[in-house]
């Protein structure tokens, strides 16, 4: 019999490709008491270096894998229990605990990637198996892929499953001129949320797949138990040129990570690996021709606010809208177009990607909220 | 994105740039394999099998067998690129250019200047190198210094599966002669490689990982090599930087530069002999352009200046390994500089 009061510290697992990492820090020591959303340990791969954020406050009992280590994604790396756990319960839980084989040797983990046929178009999906609980669809922003939520995913599926979708053009999906618009991009997006939640779905949606997230969530054929909006394209004025055109224009290391700064509330938070990451896919043949026409069609000066008080109108479910309020390509008074009849999160050390910044926070936002929807 | 081999990655850029250009065309020596006998066709798919599979999807008049005539071979691929072909011409080991250099050098490196820019010789020459396959000193040089000094050349030198797959994509669409050069010990190399067509610039340096101490810079086989150093200098306490340039003509003096001046500490590996070769050449740019951001001596990691050994013990001592690229890494960080 678990002590529920126990709760396991895990190795994370960052994207598809993440087998193992190391730790590199411990920012928390035993006997610490730990805030939710304060960073607990430093982890790095080959790839990344981010801080791991408590998912839940309480008191660091046990380091497991010291500084310098490496573990394997998913296996144990601290516990964390209130003070009226004895010593010797963790020790009798820590002796009977067998190590979960989910992130096997096939490198993928818990993340599983389909090819789903929409309407013609074919789309990538990337799924954190979870539970048979209604599931949690995850629709990123323009330029970006599933892969900006190596930091969600896997947090949010408990006891449910969490698709993240390529938007056309992006990531694994195909790549076409023609889906470019939020009508037509809502209309691919919605046979692929068919395929993989046939009896409805939490949408989530990062700034242009938050636009994309509340048309869909307009649509009656749809089952949209709830919509969570995260620093959403549409709602506030305009969008900050700059970051659209220079995100077009960037062919080279330099102008990208410079572009790739304004995302984010710390310019150090852009790695070579995100920069390198994000040229590879614009170099792919056809994306750049792709991502100017979806920029014209659905960032434009005369198209981004288009149908947006209609398709306010028509949505029925609770909404949820999380913003940064350091937010330089969307500005987060965005969220006061909404706030009626939203429940709404703002976060100080966010820019436009607070589910990348400030993981924990959104995570508990979006699973909160999820909750208490159900309950 | 899917995990492939460094040939895999190749094969599918060969496979992709001929279903898209008709003028893309294949020749070399065995790349089918089966040619003029009773047997199997496309038998071997080359000496290293990267262009298996091309003779059945678009058939003799573009994948051709060539006799064992690397003169004929490349001059006539030269030629074909004159008339509006994009040949992609495979040398099965690079110490063979020694027969057709005339061919590569005088002429495809030369048109487009001799005739005022209005020739253009879009030429890919494909070819293996390096040490390390028991292979004996005339079939295991790594001869990138050779071509790099030549104007009109470009050179390609790809260090993982994705890089070798959009570096030859971007090779086969450029207009000039490119070499492009496949290390033999590193085609069963596995990686994430992206689906679709898409290309990796000429002149871009990748960079594997930041760290303030130190920069490593290293090209092909030797990158993979750079990456196990670093790991082994971060347990001591040393955070390195790991650049691989990619191609050394056009050569990224920009971020060569800029690394090489925010860490202070450099040390370049080179397969290729240390004479004139790629290490000596980016040592000179930096005591030129970044002396004064120096810290310490610049440190070189080559094969010493000899032919390639063929015992395999002699062999194995010849190359820079992970050991002596983090000795050179020691020895500078005891510079105070």
């Amino acid at each position: 019999m678990v002590d529920e009061r126990i709760q396991l510290i895990t190795m994370p697992k960052w994207g598809m490709t993440m087998t193992e990492g190391k730790i590199s820090a411990w920012l928390k020591q035993e006997g610490e008491t730990v805030e939710v959303g304060e960073e607990l340990v430093e982890v790095e791969t080959d790839k990344i270096s981010n801080g791991v954020e408590a998912e839940h406050s309480g008191l660091l009992r046990r380091v497991l894998v010291p500084e310098g280590q490496s573990a394997r994604c998913g296996s144990l790396i601290a516990i964390m229990a209130p003070p009226d756990v004895a010593d010797a319960k963790i020790d009798s839980f820590l002796e009977g605990f067998t190590p979960s084989e989910d992130a096997g040797d096939d490198g993928a983990g818990g993340l599983a990637s389909q090819s789903i046929d929409a309407g013609g178009l074919r789309l990538n999906v990337v799924t954190a198996h979870g539970g048979d609980g209604t599931p949690v669809v995850l629709i990123h922003g323009f330029g970006a892929d599933a892969g900006t939520w190596m930091f969600n995913q896997e947090a949010l599926a408990d006891g449910r499953d969490v698709h993240a979708i390529d938007l056309p053009s992006h990531g694994g999906s195909e790549v076409t001129s023609e889906c470019v618009d939020v009508a037509s991009m809502a209309s691919a997006l919605a046979d692929a949320i068919t395929a993989v939640a046939p009896d409805g779905a939490y949408l989530v949606g990062h700034s242009l797949g938050g636009r994309v997230a509340l048309r869909l969530a307009t649509m009656p054929d749809l089952d949209v138990k709830s919509l969570s909006l995260i620093a959403p394209v549409g709602l506030g004025d305009g969008i900050n040129r700059d970051f659209v055109d220079q995100f077009i224009a960037a062919d080279r290391r330099r102008p990208m990570k410079a572009v790739l700064q304004m995302l984010m509330a710390d310019c150090d938070a852009v790695t070579s690996e995100m920069i390198e990451r994000t040229l590879s896919f614009k170099r792919i043949d056809g994306v750049s021709v792709a991502l100017q026409a979806i920029a014209d069609a659905s960032l434009g000066v005369d198209t981004i606010a288009q149908d947006i008080d209609t398709d306010l109108a028509a949505v029925n479910c609770p909404v949820l809208v999380i913003w940064g309020k350091q937010d330089q390509v969307l500005p987060a008074s965005g969220a006061d177009r909404i706030r009626d009849r939203a429940h709404v999160v703002l976060i100080d050390d966010a820019g436009h990607m607070p589910q990348m910044e400030t993981s924990a926070e959104v995570n508990k936002a979006l699973a909160d909220f999820i909750d208490g929807i159900e309950s | 994105m899917s995990r492939k081999t460094f040939r895999a990655a190749l094969n599918e850029a060969l496979h992709q740039e001929m279903a898209a250009d008709p003028r893309v065309v294949v020749f070399g020596e065995d790349i089918t394999g089966g040619t003029g006998g009773d047997g199997e066709q496309d038998a071997w798919g080359g000496a290293f099998g990267v262009t298996k599979g091309l003779l059945g999807a678009y058939g003799r008049e573009r994948v051709l067998d060539t006799p064992i005539t690397e003169s004929a071979f490349v001059g006539a691929a030269a030629g074909a690129a004159l008339t509006g072909l994009r040949p992609v011409v495979e040398i099965m080991f690079v110490d063979f250019i020694g027969v057709c250099l005339d061919q590569v050098m005088n002429q495809a490196a030369k048109f487009r200047y001799m005739f005022g820019g209005k020739a253009r010789c879009p030429m890919v020459l494909r070819a293996t190198f390096g040490a390390g396959a028991r292979s004996a000193s005339q079939h295991s040089q790594a001869l990138y210094p050779l071509f790099t000094h030549i104007p009109g050349l470009k050179v390609v030198i790809p260090s993982n599966p994705s890089d070798a797959k959009g570096l030859l994509i971007e090779a086969i669409r450029d207009d000039n002669p490119v070499i492009f050069l496949e290390h033999k010990m590193l085609y069963d190399e596995q990686g994430e490689v992206a689906d679709q067509p898409y290309t990796v610039p000429f002149g871009e340096a990748r960079i594997l990982r930041e760290g303030k101490d130190a920069t490593i810079f290293a090209y092909g086989r030797m990158v993979g090599r750079a990456e196990e150093a670093a790991k082994v200098l971060e347990g001591e306490g040393i955070k390195v930087s790991v650049i691989d340039p990619r191609t050394t003509s056009p050569l990224d003096t920009e971020t060569i530069l800029e690394f090489a001046e925010e860490t202070g500490r450099v040390i370049i590996v080179d397969e290729s002999s240390p004479r004139c070769g790629m290490a000596a050449d980016i040592a000179a740019l930096i005591a030129e352009e970044a002396f004064d951001a120096l810290r310490a001596p610049i440190f070189k990691v080559t094969p010493p200046h000899t032919p390639v050994p063929y015992a395999p013990s002699l062999e194995d001592a010849y190359l820079p390994d992970a050991a002596r690229i983090a000795a050179a890494v020691r020895r500078s960080m005891k510079h105070r500089g």
